[in-house]
């Protein structure tokens, strides 16, 4: 049945593009069918202006349970070489994504499911989630962005022993290190994560895009940076986005942003 | 010292106390607000008898962040231009060699939030309240908050509080690292004087160095050890040092002297 091949659905509620990792035979884990239906859903959210933000979560109660072991079986050095890659280019489709992008995480994000959840802008954890950078446990090194991504939300030490031992890290102390933004009651993940992707739908879109290239560059010199918002907040100066704030501030009422 | 209507220069001991005050708007950073920020600064640094700077609001309250009604009326040269201004007071906190403490009561808004980030130590009311409010309008971030916030509460919290203009209050900025230092309302100064006061009492060439250190990041490797060779060696043969090996050896409590 069609439903158990490995896939990402993509469904739409208001603003916001919710898409979901499922390969239910395997807690979700990332295969490369996984990964090429996730940029082309990337590819093709990029030019879609009904979507404003993008919720990514995984079928059946967990997120993702780290790369496909069954497909990396007799894996010469270049067709691993091969893979990193195209991993690659869906790092690129999330971390350049001029859209915010939110992950709701119930169960686990292990191996390439932990490197997946860090390339969003905000991530909620269900109570039960649990993470762990769990390549070692198979002789492998962290990927998919995990040495850019994970030590700018957590500090030298912890990022250290979540990298060389694996440490799994549970939902409540994945909050206080700053692995994550929230987390919620059992089963709630999802909703939490969709109220969020709201919350970033109805910001103003023109800004973010600027903000989140900018934070993208991270970490960078103070004069980089104090550039780069002379530049942008110049242009955003001159939108109708920030006429609309403005009226809206000073008539007291909700700001309606278009972006444009 | 200048003291001027917008922002007031008073003195307690080693410590030059900055009050921005314009409780009118909320001491909104007009562009008389700016403009005397930097001789304010530039004197306290400039001035051998002031160790450590704290910058606060009058009325109650930081800074409401930028003057809205200058935001109707921009070019993108203009704009480009009003935000790059910035860069000279930024500079001065964040690059001058005194160490500053913030007081935060009330509101710490929009580039009045990157103000208080600037600062080298954080203390605030519990009923503080900080906001990068720049999407609100349309906007995004300045102020060096691109810079500054990351460093302070890591990446997802700082996109969460950059991207969507969440409003933070003062128990959860301590938790989060934006704030240092916590009070109850109305005390942020007073605790913030006598932090300020056991940053003057630090070694000031010692202190400077490090200020400037921190003002290069992001450092790599190289950069770290190149500074700690250029630097550590004149701190050795510095007075201070000299008397402060003395005085441990001799067991006493070191003064120092800048020199």
């Amino acid at each position: 049945m069609s439903d158990a091949e490995p896939t990402v659905t993509r469904r739409q509620d208001g603003a916001v593009a919710i898409l979901t990792l499922s390969n239910p035979k395997r807690r979700n884990a990332f295969s490369p069918e996984l990964r090429t239906a996730l940029v082309g859903h990337l590819d093709a959210i990029a030019v879609d202006d009904a979507v404003r933000a993008i919720l990514l979560t995984g079928a059946g109660g967990t997120f993702s349970a780290g790369g496909d072991l069954s497909t990396m079986q007799d894996m010469t050095a270049f067709e691993g070489r091969e893979r990193i890659r195209a991993g690659r280019r869906m790092v690129e489709a999330l971390w350049g994504s001029e859209k915010p992008i939110v992950a709701a995480v119930d169960g686990f994000a292990f191996g390439a499911g932990l490197s997946l959840a860090l390339l969003a802008d905000w991530i909620v954890a269900g109570e039960d989630a649990s993470f762990c950078a769990s390549f070692g446990k198979v002789g492998l090194m962290g990927d998919m962005g995990l040495f850019w991504t994970l030590p700018q939300r957590v500090k030298a030490g912890k990022a250290r022993r979540m990298l060389m031992l694996a440490d799994v890290v549970a939902a409540d102390e994945a909050l206080a290190i700053g692995l994550v933004e929230a987390v919620a009651p059992k089963g709630k993940a999802f909703e939490a994560a969709l109220k969020q992707a709201g919350i970033m739908a109805a910001a103003a879109p023109l800004p973010n895009r600027l903000t989140r290239e900018a934070l993208g560059q991270f970490p960078a010199p103070l004069d980089d940076m104090l550039a780069y918002e002379a530049h942008g907040q110049g242009l955003l100066f001159t939108s109708q986005d920030t006429k609309e704030g403005l009226n809206a501030f000073f008539e007291k009422r909700r700001p309606v942003f278009r972006g444009a | 010292m200048t003291d001027t209507a917008t922002v007031h220069v008073a003195r307690d001991g080693a410590v030059a106390v900055l009050t921005i005050d314009n409780v009118k708007q909320r001491n909104a950073l007009t562009m008389q607000v700016k403009a005397a920020l930097v001789p304010a600064l530039e004197e306290a640094q400039s001035n051998p008898d002031v160790r450590a700077i704290v910058i606060t609001g009058a009325g109650g309250t930081f800074s409401a962040g930028g003057d809205v009604s200058l935001f109707g009326d921009m070019t993108p040269a203009k704009g480009r231009q009003v935000v790059f201004d910035q860069r000279k007071f930024l500079h001065l906190m964040i690059r001058g060699e005194t160490p500053i403490v913030a007081a935060v009561e009330g509101f710490a808004f929009g580039a009045g939030f990157g103000v208080a980030m600037a600062a080298d130590h954080v203390v605030a009311a519990t009923s503080a309240k900080f906001c990068a409010a720049f999407n609100k309008i349309g906007l995004m971030p300045d102020g060096g908050l691109l810079w500054t916030l990351p460093q302070r509460v890591g990446m997802g919290r700082a996109r969460d509080m950059l991207m969507c203009a969440t409003v933070i209050e003062g128990a959860e900025a301590k938790r989060l690292g934006m704030v240092d230092m916590l009070t109850e309302p109305g005390k942020a100064l007073e605790t913030a004087l006598a932090k300020a006061a056991r940053f003057a009492a630090a070694a000031p060439l010692a202190v400077s160095a490090i200020k400037g250190a921190f003002a290069r990041y992001p450092l790599d490797l190289e950069a770290a050890f190149a500074l700690e060779l250029d630097v550590q060696p004149a701190l050795m043969q510095s007075q201070d040092a000299t008397d402060a090996r003395r005085a441990f050896f001799a067991k006493q409590k070191p003064v120092f002297k800048g020199a």
